[in-house]
């Protein structure tokens, strides 16, 4: 036994373990300092932190967490927080936290210095862009809902100058119609006078007469005769055959020109549309009045949890991409062979923080949070989030699930928030529709299910006692005043939301009660408004484009009643050689009866 | 001159006071830290007991030194050895899945094929070439070095003005 060493052991163990007990603090606070910074993308600041191997425990007093939009605001902040980890895992580089007793959490509190950093933000991690696109998609929904003009003002729609400045397309498309019309015309006049039968019918009438029924006396002159007549008639037959196949073609390409004079209104639909929508005149369908007046209210709600889902995502993606271990070269480094163990660890593990903190000044919060981890599948848990939160005269209660256990991730949200204050809640901007709400009490109930890039959700908030209020801007005139009419006998709101489909494909639906008293309203007074001005534009278009579209329907009918007329001179022609040939072959054919009696009464004689 | 250095170490060693068991043990357990993977949880193990046990120190450096070099040609057979004996030993799994659970033996890497392949590998080694070591150096001791010393040509190298600085230096660096 070398007892100088073993004494030179222990004075090498206790230095290090006495740097360790001094520096250790420091070096970790820094360390989640600057890993969150890096996260947040503004400071995160830790006071009061401290580590202790046995247990082993970390403790601080107070974690700010910079809200990096607004830089002078945390975005979170908590107040003491301890947790404790197990011990030999640790060793292996893995955190596996049991209990984190998080208390004092508030949102959106002041900072005394600003928490902006020099630092540029790393770029968003893109791993899994569905929620961006969902979200993206909403933010669509909010804005083609909000780009309707509704301080348009009713009955003073001016059609002269909203033609002048449309520059009609339909009167353009008209003359080159005509146009069209007029050469289409020239070429079958051209077409039907190459193919006038009047020469075909004079040689066939010719060639018919040339067979002459006297000289029929005998079986043998008949039979040359008949031939003859056969061979006349089938020049008959294709000359009616040429001429059936110039009509046909006639009637198809006639057929046509007809299809484009219906064309014509299409035309004037679409320069009707057109005219529409430079007139802006409002459209008061029922969803639009719900989604301009709740609309970004409820996006944004919506955007900021889907952030939350997003970050949860982009992180377990993150962080669980490390596990997939592949196993190392075979030779000189080895390969590592994997035992099932009860004891396996992921490399972190939350496995139960209680939260504490208000959601606001009043609003008390409690709740845990389970479960969080880089391996959910060697744990086979998802992550529980449960908040709950009651005061004098509201209530909160949050449930979620994120299950990322299986390869399509699946998140589900269910959200009860009773008592909700909505003094001061801001609603649509334009200047028709009210401001916001002065007073008034609502309640929220809402889920919503996410299964890879499908969504489900249904927001459905009820609201009583409600005065709103217009501001200082108030809009005159009579659509204003129907509005506000309705608004002021309106004093319980129920807004339902669905939100379903697809990330790049997702329906945005709101529909609240007010949609119906509004609409009524519209209905009665100045639905009739717009109706007119829609009917005055559509005349001005119809005056403009009717003399056009008459002169064009009217070049087709009289050339088409031209040509037909022609090829009706045609028909009689070769109907009249038709006549011609069959009365000759009748004739011929008479002759030959004449010719078998006369046998016939020979033969009786010699008997 | 890096050959004639390990050569004058090891002879150093060999002509020091340090017992044969003493340079055997220092061997072995620096063959233990050369063979396998030098930044290993067993290591610790090894130099805990280095200092603790009255073992040659320079001897266990040596060795380490050595064995290194063997082990990186070495690699492979303690690869196809470490994994017949965690993957083809199949009765030995129920062993390897406890010790797999308990997280010290987990943190040494025994499931590693090169850790193991090696571990088990200078386990098997260590009291063959305890032995062989330990008679080696009494051997040495006993015939080759009183021997060698009667060479005229150690007599004429220690002669030299270089032996004799090289004798100074090594005395000083000492």
């Amino acid at each position: 036994m070398r007892k100088s060493g073993l004494a030179t052991l222990l004075i090498i163990l206790a230095i290090f373990f006495a740097i360790s007990y001094i520096l250790t603090d420091a070096f970790f606070e820094s360390l989640i300092e600057d890993m969150g910074t890096d996260a947040v993308g503004a400071k995160v600041e830790i006071d009061g932190f401290s580590f202790s191997i046995f247990g082993p425990e970390v403790h601080w007093d107070r974690l700010q967490v910079t809200d990096p939009n607004k830089t002078m605001q945390n975005m979170l902040e908590t107040g003491l927080c301890e947790f404790n980890m197990e011990f030999w895992p640790l060793l292996r580089g893995k955190f596996v936290i049991e209990n984190f007793q998080l208390s004092g959490l508030q949102q959106n509190t002041q900072r005394e210095t600003d928490g902006k950093i020099d630092k540029p933000k790393k770029a968003k991690d893109s791993k899994d862009n569905a929620i961006d696109r969902a979200k993206t998609q909403l933010k669509k929904e909010t804005k083609s809902s909000s780009g309707i003009n509704l301080s348009a003002g009713l009955g003073n729609v001016n059609a002269d100058s909203i033609i002048a400045i449309l520059d009609l397309r339909t009167p353009t498309l008209i003359d080159s119609t005509k146009k069209a019309i007029e050469e289409n015309f020239e070429k079958w006049q051209d077409k039907l006078a190459e193919t006038d039968p009047q020469a075909d019918v004079n040689r066939i009438s010719k060639q018919a007469q040339s067979i002459d029924v006297k000289k029929i006396k005998d079986l043998k002159s008949f039979q040359s005769s008949l031939k003859a007549i056969n061979e006349v008639q089938s020049s008959v037959d294709s000359l009616n055959d040429a001429y059936k196949e110039t009509r046909k073609e006639f009637n198809r390409d006639y057929k046509s020109s007809s299809g484009t004079l219906a064309e014509i209104d299409d035309w004037i639909k679409e320069d009707y549309k057109r005219a529409l929508s430079k007139a802006k005149l409002p459209d008061f369908s029922t969803q639009n009045i719900a989604k301009i007046l709740f609309g970004d209210n409820i996006v944004n709600q919506v955007n900021e949890y889907l952030g939350y889902v997003a970050t949860a995502r982009t992180h377990f993606n993150k962080l669980s991409s490390g596990n997939d271990k592949e196993p190392s070269p075979p030779r000189f480094k080895g390969q590592d062979i994997y035992f099932s163990s009860a004891n396996a660890r992921p490399d972190f593990w939350l496995q139960n923080m209680a939260i504490d903190g208000k959601l606001n000044e009043e609003m008390p919060l409690g709740g845990s949070l389970t479960n969080v981890t880089t391996d959910p599948k060697m744990i086979g848990k998802p992550v529980k989030l449960n908040i709950t939160g009651a005061s004098k005269t509201r209530n909160y209660a949050l449930d979620g699930e994120l299950n990322y256990l299986d390869s399509i991730p699946k998140e589900s949200f269910a959200l009860n928030y009773t008592g909700i204050a909505l003094n001061g809640m801001a609603l649509s901007k334009s200047d028709l529709f009210p401001n916001s709400i002065k007073e008034g009490k609502g309640n929220v109930d809402a889920t919503l299910k996410i299964t890879g890039n499908t969504f489900n959700g249904k927001i459905e908030f009820k609201a009583g006692n409600i005065v709103f209020d217009y501001g200082e801007n108030q809009k005159s005139g009579k659509l204003a005043s129907i509005v506000r009419d309705v608004f002021n006998n309106t004093k319980t709101l129920r807004v339902s939301v669905t939100l379903k489909g697809k990330a790049s494909n997702l329906v945005f639906a709101v529909k609240s009660n007010l949609d119906d008293a509004l609409s009524k309203a519209f209905k009665a007074t100045a639905s009739k408004e717009i109706e007119a001005a829609k009917q005055k534009i559509r005349k001005k278009i119809d005056d403009q484009i009717a003399k056009k579209k008459a002169e064009a329907e009217k070049i087709i009918a009289e050339n088409r009643a031209k040509l037909e007329a022609q090829l009706e001179k045609y028909q009689k022609k070769i109907d009249a050689v038709k006549e011609e040939v069959n009365k000759h072959k009748k004739k011929i054919e008479d002759e030959k009866n004449k010719v078998g009696d006369k046998i016939k009464d020979k033969l009786k004689d010699l008997f | 001159m890096f050959p004639l250095q390990f050569i004058g170490k090891l002879v150093k060693i060999l002509h020091s006071g340090a017992t044969p068991g003493q340079i055997a043990g220092g061997f072995i357990l620096g063959m233990i830290m050369g063979l396998t993977p030098l930044w290993s949880l067993h290591n610790l193990v090894v130099v805990l007991i280095l200092i603790i046990l009255n073992v040659n120190i320079a001897m266990a450096i040596f060795a380490l030194l050595i064995c290194s070099m063997f082990a990186y040609l070495l690699d492979p057979l303690f690869h196809n050895i470490g994994y017949f004996l965690l993957v083809d030993l199949t009765f030995m799994r129920d062993l390897y899945t406890f010790l797999y659970g308990i997280p010290v033996v987990a943190m040494s890497r025994f499931n590693n094929t090169v850790v193991m392949g090696s571990l088990a590998s200078s386990i098997i080694l260590l009291i063959p070439v305890f032995i062989l070591v330990k008679r080696g150096v009494i051997s040495y001791r006993t015939s080759v070095m009183t021997k060698m010393e009667q060479w005229k040509i150690v007599k004429a190298v220690k002669s030299t003005k270089i032996y004799r600085w090289y004798s100074k230096y090594a005395e000083w660096r000492s």
